[in-house]
């Protein structure tokens, strides 16, 4: 629970909250494409993993490199055809020219990036160095 | 939820004059408005969940629905037709145990309801699920023209 609390009511607060987090086109549906995808990052004991939403794709259309401290993954769908556009009915996704970039921390191996994609999402994994990796609960020996 | 998401304003495609997939625009507001489960606004639910988007085009004749819904398992996906109401739906309890240190979405759990135009096919419309992309093929019947009646 939040300590600071904007609403006494808990259930109000809540309401407030996703009235106001919530997009207009999550109630009335949209008139924008989104062309970015979304990315969660999870961090575990032994490494980052980056989650790229990016549905409809092939793993061909990925490109993923690393230039200093930025990771950068992109996707050019050349190969699609695509539909012609008044055919559309809805159009609220298109992720087939996207960009994003992250800047690594330097705790990280970046010879040690792998990737791959499944059920839409790309998963890029970056293993923490050595020194980073956290080390799990040891007992010491008493001689 | 995705404020970092760029946005382009799309236009040219809202054509959809006499019957569209889609009930006319007011209709489709009050849908989508009714549709959301009053849960996810009152309930102290800790998470947020990602509406999914959708795409739909039109090909001779056929309605084609695609649901991006990306991570979801096949089998966790329904999708249920009632009277003219297509209702696509996900429960999945999600694992607490991950460290999110970035979190943009999340699709454990949706639903998203469309409304069908009468002269949908029902019992023709089929659906397939590849790269996290939920596709659903909605066929259409030739609607009768005016029927004339003559006069015996």
């Amino acid at each position: 629970m939040n300590t600071n609390r904007i609403a006494s009511n808990p259930a109000f607060g809540k309401i407030f909250d996703e009235l106001f987090n919530r997009g207009i086109s999550d109630i009335v549906g949209t008139d924008f494409t989104s062309e970015s995808p979304s990315v969660n990052i999870i961090e575990t004991d032994e490494s980052f993993e980056l989650e790229v939403a990016a549905p409809g794709l092939t793993k061909e259309d990925f490109d993923i490199s690393i230039e200093k401290d930025h990771l950068t993954i992109s996707a050019d769908r050349k190969s699609y055809k695509g539909v012609n556009t008044s055919t559309y009915k809805r159009k609220e996704y298109d992720f087939k020219k996207f960009s994003r970039k992250f800047r690594l921390p330097n705790t990280v191996d970046k010879e040690t990036v792998t990737a791959k994609y499944n059920r839409g999402i790309l998963k890029v994994t970056v293993d923490k160095t050595p020194e980073a990796k956290e080390k799990g609960p040891r007992t010491i020996n008493i001689d | 939820m995705n404020t970092t998401q760029k946005r382009r304003a799309h236009g040219g495609h809202r054509s959809n004059r006499n019957h569209g997939f889609f009930a006319p625009a007011f209709g489709n507001i009050i849908n989508e408005i009714l549709n959301s489960p009053l849960n996810e606004v009152v309930t102290d639910k800790p998470k947020k969940y990602t509406y999914p988007q959708a795409n739909v085009i039109s090909e001779d004749g056929t309605y084609i629905l695609s649901l991006a819904i990306p991570g979801v398992a096949k089998d966790d996906v329904s999708i249920n037709i009632e009277k003219n109401k297509l209702t696509i739906k996900s429960e999945v309890e999600e694992n607490t145990d991950i460290k999110y240190r970035l979190r943009e979405f999340n699709y454990a759990k949706f639903e998203r309801a469309f409304t069908l135009s009468d002269d949908v096919d029902i019992d023709n419309i089929s659906a397939k699920f590849d790269n996290g992309v939920l596709t659903i093929s909605i066929p259409t019947v030739e609607e009768a023209g005016p029927k004339k009646v003559e006069i015996g």
